[in-house]
């Protein structure tokens, strides 16, 4: 069976079918924990961030008007809800009242391919860790661009909506990011 | 992009392929032929091959079960709301708004109607110029009458002073008798009713 599209889908959750909503989370749970996860750079805050998220929208659904845009709608809400935390963050922070130990960064490792053999297998994580600390390293504004064009596979012009920004600046950003990146995995290599 | 060169944005749109067709096509053509943007479309893709490192994480099961908790709660919440709104048509659970507005339009009609009643005021009519010139042209009949007619008529004339009364209607020189004036006054009054009917009195 062909994969159902959104709109079918949440149709059929709230005409009360529990299925078709697990469908819908099993397709964006990932992109959007990820997202938030790269974003936020701490575990406990991305599972905060990633509830409120879907809570929002299971909230908005009832009278959401879907036309083809449910990840776009799905990816605004996440982003919100990640530049609102990390305002809050930066005003403790300002504050210093904030439990720095607790805001550490959790490693994030990647999953392991089974066919490779245990060097490989080492030298994939070891790139993937390398990686990460480059991600981290960007600018705040460089990194969403970056990590929600790769999670969220939504075009720059959606990108640009969703940060309300001109096309063109999402674009430069992109490409600084993108060159500051193999910079620092060049160096690193 | 300039003549030379592609600018970076135009770049990186054609290292994600989100050209339309037509830029695309002129694009890979100046690549093709441009060593400099050639070297520039090859190292934004090394970048791009580079995130696919990337893993994607889940979240935990006990994030999935408080979602599909608030999703099991909304969707029951919002059938039941469907139900009740059918068993309920909206017309028997009006607003508040729309009863207070009901209400304020039943006060103006009355308070209109009450008004009419006790100030005798009739509404206004496109005929009610007319009817104000008929009754002007009605008073203007009547003083004409009465200036031919002089108030003393009446006690002079008596039905044994019919000569009397023919000579002093000829010596004040009155053409129409009393019985004309108030034949004429009737008529006049008959017309003004008629009018009036017409105009929806």
């Amino acid at each position: 069976m062909g994969e159902l599209p959104d709109s079918i889908l949440i149709e059929q959750y709230l005409e009360g079918d529990m299925k078709a909503f697990e469908t819908l989370m099993e397709r964006y749970k990932a992109k959007v924990f990820s997202y938030i996860l790269r974003m936020v750079r701490n575990r406990g805050d991305a599972e905060d961030l990633f509830q409120e998220t879907f809570f929002k929208v299971v909230r908005e659904l009832p009278t959401y008007q879907e036309k083809g845009r449910f990840k776009s709608f799905i990816f605004q809400i996440a982003h919100n809800a990640c530049l609102d935390h990390l305002k809050r963050l930066e005003n403790k922070l300002r504050d210093a009242t904030v439990d720095l130990v607790s805001n550490q960064p959790v490693p994030i490792l990647a999953a392991v391919d089974a066919g490779l053999d245990p060097e490989q297998q080492i030298a994939h994580q070891e790139q993937t860790i390398l990686l990460h600390q480059a991600i981290t390293s960007l600018p705040d504004n460089q990194r969403e661009v970056v990590i929600m064009r790769y999670y969220s596979d939504l075009s720059f012009k959606e990108i640009a909506e969703i940060i309300n920004c001109p096309l063109n600046t999402v674009l430069g950003r992109m490409h600084y990011a993108l060159k500051k990146l193999k910079g620092l995995l060049g160096e690193s290599s | 992009m300039n003549r030379t060169h592609c600018d970076s944005e135009t770049l990186i749109l054609y290292a994600f392929e989100e050209l339309s067709p037509r830029e695309f096509v002129a694009v890979k053509d100046h690549v093709a032929q441009c060593p400099q943007c050639l070297a520039e479309v090859q190292s934004l893709r090394d970048s791009v091959s580079l995130l696919a490192l990337l893993p994607q994480d889940e979240p935990s099961s006990s994030s999935l079960n408080a979602i599909n908790a608030a999703a099991r709660r909304a969707v029951k919440k919002n059938l039941l709301a469907r139900v009740r709104a059918a068993l309920n048509p909206r017309w028997l659970n009006p607003q508040p708004s729309t009863v207070a507005l009901a209400a304020s339009i039943i006060v103006v009609i009355c308070s209109f109607f009450v008004i009419q009643q006790f100030s005798g005021l009739r509404p206004y009519t496109a005929e009610q110029p007319q009817v104000l010139k008929w009754q002007d042209d009605y008073a203007s009949s009547l003083s004409l009458l009465q200036e031919d007619m002089p108030s003393k008529v009446p006690e002079l004339v008596s039905r044994d002073e019919a000569p009397q009364r023919s000579n002093y209607l000829a010596t004040v020189g009155v053409r129409d008798s009393e019985a004309e004036f108030h034949k004429t006054a009737r008529e006049l009054d008959e017309s003004l009713e008629f009018l009036l009917e017409q105009a929806g009195y």
